[in-house]
């Protein structure tokens, strides 16, 4: 379980999160979205515990990870797995050495052949059988992807957050990529936390939506409702529509 | 924007020392990747040898050279290899060394990691609770500690030898009193002084490389500011702590 309480972050004098609170029970698949620089992924950041808030309290099953060491947040980071926007995938290494990097460096657990036989079933997961010996640079964005998924599965992780996955990619990829997440959240029973500004992801991967406005989280639901929503914030950002002041020329 | 500057100067001074401490700690209790501290040790010592190799090489030789001319005056011709082998040892062998490999090595290492960073690669390896103190600077700073003294001691043994070559063929001194003198000139010490030396600047490469990689501003521009400021503080870190070591090392070799 992960419960955020009155975060609050600031780079310079500009504030991006103030007074932040939502909770996300284990087994769930919560969306957050929200504006292009609106600190949806400074969010996800502080539930790992990457940044660390100005103000406030990050737990993870009832332990705080505010002010941790990075030391000591090494232990709450082994419950989770994170996807990147851009994959963040080691360049300098193969995929399969970069998805069997989480369990080559517990040397002492895994033999070189378990870690050969994971790699292929969490590539298999993610439909890239056979890629083990692509270098990062020769794949697709949408692979690279999966590839950074493949990695943040392989040690079986409760808790996956997914920095804007489907971002960059075409309405094929994307879908392709969310069935993936649902794919992996049933069959792994983990909890998921997705940040997106794609709404056709949103409704399909979440089953609790939150939406960040203005520095808070402005609504939380269950899809169904939060997509029936009459509220005009709400609404305006399910539909697209740009707030007429605030487009650059006039129509 | 002065108080600023000081104050930045101070933070990351600061941030640098905690790296440096993690990083002993992390030494200590042996949490290092057998592979990737030899893959460092090639990168840093063997892909460095021409560099060195020539450093070392024609350092020898123009200061060979040029003490001869000087020494030619007053009929002390002999001397010249002494001068040269007790320089090289003393100060030349590390500082060039350093000064060198702080140009090959040090960007190297700070356009790497600074990339990684860039691209949340450092992120990642948190998250897949691996501390990146652990994974990417102890290897390289091990390396830096193992290969510094060696590719140190290669440069001063060409620097004499070259000097040697060229004083008995091209200037025309006597080889026996020139190698003679230079033994009993050079003592075990001078060498000694050159290892800590070299020690004392891989480890001043390596810390001030992977700090400034791993705090790169983000873009592209950041990679390129970390690098030469790795290069710049390392090469400068070098030659102020060069001549307090010279004096605390020297007062020491006095005391003993």
């Amino acid at each position: 379980m992960i419960e955020v309480r009155q975060l609050e972050k600031s780079f310079g004098t500009q504030k991006i999160l103030n007074g932040v609170n939502l909770k996300i029970d284990s087994g769930e698949s919560a969306v957050i979205i929200g504006r292009s620089g609106g600190g949806k992924s400074v969010l996800l950041k502080h539930l790992i515990g990457l940044l660390q808030p100005d103000a406030g309290t990050v737990l993870v099953d009832d332990e705080n990870i505010v002010g941790m060491n990075e030391r000591q947040l090494l232990r709450v980071r082994e419950k989770f797995g994170m996807v990147f926007q851009g994959a963040a995938l080691f360049d300098s290494m193969t995929v399969a050495e970069n998805v069997g990097f989480p369990l080559a460096r517990k040397k002492k657990k895994y033999t070189a052949a378990e870690i050969e036989k994971r790699v292929a079933a969490a590539l298999e997961m993610v439909d890239l059988p056979g890629t083990q010996r692509k270098k990062p640079a020769e794949l697709s964005g949408g692979m690279r992807k999966r590839v950074g998924l493949a990695r943040a599965i392989i040690y079986e992780p409760q808790i996956i957050l997914y920095d804007e996955p489907t971002t960059g990619l075409d309405p094929i990829v994307s879908d392709s990529i969310d069935q993936l997440i649902i794919r992996v959240r049933d069959h792994l029973k983990v909890t998921s936390v997705v940040v997106t500004h794609d709404m056709r992801s949103a409704r399909r991967v979440g089953n609790k939506v939150f939406m960040l406005h203005n520095k808070k989280i402005y609504a939380s639901a269950p899809p169904e409702e939060f997509f029936a929503s009459t509220d005009p914030i709400v609404r305006q950002f399910i539909d697209g529509v740009a707030d007429p002041k605030e487009t650059l020329f006039d129509p | 924007m002065a108080r600023f500057n000081v104050y930045e100067w101070l933070t990351g001074l600061g941030q640098l020392s905690l790296m440096a401490r993690d990083a002993i700690v992390s030494l200590l209790t042996f949490r290092i990747t057998w592979r990737d501290l030899l893959y460092q040790i090639y990168f840093i010592g063997i892909k460095s040898q021409s560099v060195v190799i020539i450093t070392g090489a024609f350092t020898g030789m123009v200061l060979g050279a040029q003490t001869f001319f000087q020494f030619h005056k007053v009929m002390m011709d002999t001397a010249t290899l002494a001068v040269v082998s007790v320089s090289m040892c003393d100060e030349l062998g590390p500082v060039l060394t350093a000064l060198m490999v702080a140009g090959r090595v040090g960007a190297a290492i700070a356009a790497e990691i600074g990339t990684m960073r860039v691209t949340e690669q450092i992120d990642a390896l948190r998250t897949l609770a691996t501390h990146p103190v652990d994974y990417l600077v102890v290897p390289r700073l091990l390396a830096a500690h193992i290969a510094m003294p060696l590719l140190t001691l290669e440069a001063i043994a060409i620097g004499i030898l070259s000097c040697y070559l060229v004083g008995v063929h091209l200037l025309g001194i006597d080889a026996a009193f020139l190698w003679q003198n230079a033994l009993k000139y050079t003592h075990d010490v001078d060498v000694v002084i050159g290892v800590i030396k070299a020690l004392i600047f891989g480890g001043i490469i390596a810390i001030i490389s992977c700090y400034k990689g791993m705090t790169c501003p983000m873009g592209a521009e950041g990679v390129g500011r970390a690098t030469t400021e790795a290069v710049v503080y390392s090469s400068i870190t070098i030659l102020i702590s060069n001549f307090f070591l010279t004096l605390v090392i020297g007062k020491l070799v006095g005391l003993l």
